[in-house]
């Protein structure tokens, strides 16, 4: 089967028509190939269903519009990219329905889409909508043992949990809630919610036996902010400088993606060095990102030398971002309409120096890391994620690459330079921690080769950085952004209201996807091995709580005493050096 | 686990010292254009208010008190973004590349700049920053027809001695009205 995009959209129309019969309400475009189709409520099943199975397409998240007395607007945003390299253009599909304020209940697609899960629970207690039949609805953002009603809105209660019945129930395994109950040869072991590798907090349960791993479990949401409650209060322009704190390693990508999406709202044009300073400044954020995550990683499994060359390089990268933007790791260079900084002629010289030395570097750790016995041995073969596995969580990025799934914004839905630059997709097979590794080192090549293309058109192409922009946008627009982070695709949803100042915004990081693939990767593993697995797809709390601060939580008065990430990670290093 | 490699960089490292001694050594290597803390050039900075308008984190306060205006950034609130910079019509604000920030007292964490303010000779309010009107006349009366601009700069010395109220009140007296100037 192979469609165009053009044949993709209509085939898609006419197969929803013939399906839903009555229940259509209707479709319109929107821009850069984004369809939004109106249905009523109770075929949302049905539609997800019949997507997965005859488009093969990926859920990227689900978000939900307040309309005050009119209800709750809720909307499933999928994409085509599974089917790659048949089109040209991607396709980002929208499925909304209303659904009425007394009584906000939908079906849950989570028996179809697991990746759903997380998506509905986040959005069950963010906007108080019953999600009838979620597999897994224990609370997201609030502790497990919250009261039940929180201010006026009616939260279910936890649910007595039977796994193996709910599992039966499904027809496959899915990360479930552990527990050792009638079996004593068992025990559990908490991670956190302390993190302190990462300076993080989240909580893994592992049920172990012995030193295997048996299953885990994870609870995100200790350092809710509300950022993005509080990018309904502040206009556009001064939106930029919140979500570019949203995560401290891809700032810049989420001022683009924020950036891309109000562009889209109000039909902007970039001017072409815009375009390409944009698209540097990120190319060289994932060379940043990744030698840091490798660094990290070499740390994890004890090869404290490689982390300090990892990180020694990575310096030149920040060199390079304080010569352009003026600071090290927040650039603030986005606006909306371009960036607010120009590449002068004489930088371009000295960026073409230090990007010299670190490919020099990073053909380096590639060889090191193909040839060195230490990283092979802790890697090979350790927390492997298989491409149907990564397919049912809807893994992005990195993560899905090594695990053969070829999905990269930048290729499927070419934004800013990256359709006139050529570079390639960085694959494996494997989908094992080495294989992470691989693809990660070599995707920093592939992002030098970009900004290298980019620097070279920025020193033919002139005229000005900025494009002139609205002050208001117009009402009732909306538009779904979509950007390649470091860790994966990274998804932006807004909705304007005629003013300065957007109705919704709503916020899917990759990190948001790509933390639950840990519980698949853990199992049958050994508790020496979880820090790196779980290390291994760059776990960023900070994106999926879409917080900057650390709230620090008393334990002391809990049963069980926590593992902290350090002591784990100690037990690790310990492993290496027996090698 | 000793190899080879790990050896050839540990020599290497020996000739190109990567860390410096801080704050002991030399001080440290700041690029031009950093974006550092925020200072106010007390002779150009005309009280206008635009950075207060666009600051994002909204770090700049403005407070009005015996005939002075006086502008504050919060250096612990302000991110650095640079957008006052940008803004500002009078390029009285710029980002230095100090970023030596940390203080024992947080009330010394700020910036400030006081401009004095025009007083109404009619109700006897403070209504505009003194420096404010006086570059405004001066961008005025540079870009306007020489035959009118004689009427207009003795039209400026009484007008900007009243707040906008009582201008509206006295525009009689004054003999103030736009037509007569078509």
């Amino acid at each position: 089967m192979s469609f165009s995009y053009e044949n993709l959209k209509e085939k898609i129309v006419s197969r929803l028509r013939e399906n839903l019969g009555e229940d259509y309400l209707g479709e319109y475009e929107g821009r850069e190939g984004r369809l939004y189709v109106n249905v009523r409520s109770g075929t949302i099943k049905l539609i997800a269903e019949m997507l997965k199975n005859e488009f093969d397409a990926r859920l990227v998240t689900i978000s939900v519009n307040d309309f005050g007395f009119k209800g709750f607007e809720v909307l499933y945003h999928y994409a085509f990219d599974y089917k790659d390299k048949v089109f040209t253009k991607n396709l980002t599909l929208t499925v909304k329905t209303l659904i009425p304020r007394e009584n906000p209940e939908i079906d849950s697609i989570t028996s179809i889409y697991y990746s759903a899960v997380y998506a509905e629970r986040e959005m069950s207690e963010l906007n108080g909508i019953t999600f009838k039949g979620l597999i897994d609805p224990r609370h997201f953002v609030l502790p497990y043992e919250w009261p039940h009603e929180v201010e006026g809105v009616e939260v279910k209660k936890i649910v007595d949990f039977a796994p193996e019945e709910q599992r039966k129930k499904v027809g496959k395994w899915i990360p479930l809630p552990v527990d050792i109950e009638g079996k004593p040869e068992l025990s559990i072991v908490p991670i956190g919610p302390f993190h302190p590798a990462f300076v993080e907090a989240w909580y893994y349960r592992l049920k172990v036996d012995g030193e295997k791993i048996i299953e885990a479990d994870l609870k995100t949401g200790f350092n809710h902010r509300g950022i993005m409650k509080l990018m309904e209060k502040r206009s556009y322009w001064r939106n930029i400088y919140i979500s570019e704190r949203v995560c401290g390693i891809c700032s810049h990508t989420h001022t683009s993606a924020y950036c891309r999406t109000v562009e889209m709202l109000g039909n902007i044009e970039l001017p072409d060095r815009g375009r390409y300073i944009r698209t540097f400044i990120k190319e060289l954020e994932r060379i940043h990102s990744h030698l840091l995550w490798a660094g990290v990683g070499m740390d994890l499994i004890g090869y404290k030398t490689a982390f300090m060359w990892f990180w020694r390089d990575r310096e030149h990268v920040l060199d390079i971002f304080e010569m352009v933007s003026g600071n090290r790791v927040l650039h603030a260079m986005n606006i909306i309409g371009g960036v607010r900084r120009d590449i002068t002629r004489d930088m371009i010289p000295k960026i073409e120096r230090k990007l010299d030395i670190v490919e020099r570097a990073a053909k380096n750790y590639v060889k090191m890391a193909t040839t060195e016995p230490l990283i092979r041995k802790r890697t090979v073969g350790v927390g492997v994620l298989t491409k149907d596995e990564a397919k049912e969580v809807g893994v992005v990025g990195p993560t899905a690459r090594a695990s053969d799934v070829g999905i990269d914004v930048r290729k499927d839905d070419p934004y800013l330079a990256y359709g006139e630059t050529s570079w390639d997709m960085v694959t494996r097979p494997d989908g094992d921690v080495y294989a992470k590794v691989i693809v990660r080192l070599l995707e920093v090549l592939q992002s030098i080769s970009i900004c290298r293309q980019c620097l070279d058109l920025l020193k033919t192409v002139g005229g000005p950085i900025q494009a002139e922009v609205p002050r208001e946008f117009p009402e009732g627009e909306e538009a779904i952004g979509r950007v390649e982070a470091p860790r994966g695709e990274l998804a932006y949803y807004i909705r304007s209201n005629g003013t300065h100042i957007p109705d919704r915004v709503r916020i899917r990081t990759p990190s948001f996807l790509n933390n639950p693939s840990t519980l698949y990767m853990l199992r049958n593993q050994t508790i020496a091995d979880a820090p790196i697995i779980i290390a291994s797809v760059d776990p960023c709390i900070a994106c999926t709580d879409r917080s900057i601060k650390i709230v620090l939580e008393d334990v002391k008065e809990k049963k069980v005493k926590p593992v902290s990430f350090s002591m784990l990670a100690e037990k690790s290093r310990l492993k290496s050096r027996r090698m | 686990m000793v190899n080879l490699r790990v050896l050839v960089e540990a020599f290497k490292s020996l000739a190109r010292c990567v860390t410096i001694k801080y704050p002991f050594g030399p001080p440290a290597y700041t690029p031009e254009g950093m974006r550092g803390k925020p200072e106010f050039d007390m002779e150009k900075c005309v009280g206008c208010g635009g950075c207060f308008n666009c600051c994002p984190p909204e770090a700049i306060t403005i407070m009005e008190e015996d005939g002075k205006r006086r502008i504050e950034i919060n250096l612990g609130k302000c991110l650095y973004c640079a957008t006052c910079q940008e803004v500002c019509p009078e390029d009285a604000i710029t980002l230095t590349s100090k970023f030596e920030l940390a203080v024992y007292d947080l009330s010394q964490a700020k910036e400030t700049v006081e401009v004095s303010q025009v007083k109404c000779e009619n109700c006897g309010c403070y209504f505009a920053p003194e420096p404010q009107i006086s570059k405004v006349r001066d961008r005025v009366l540079s870009k306007i027809n020489p035959v009118q601009k004689e009427t207009i700069e003795k039209d400026f010395q009484v007008y900007s001695k009243y707040c906008p109220t009582c201008r509206k009140q006295l525009s009689f007296k004054l003999n103030y009205h736009p037509r007569k100037y078509y």
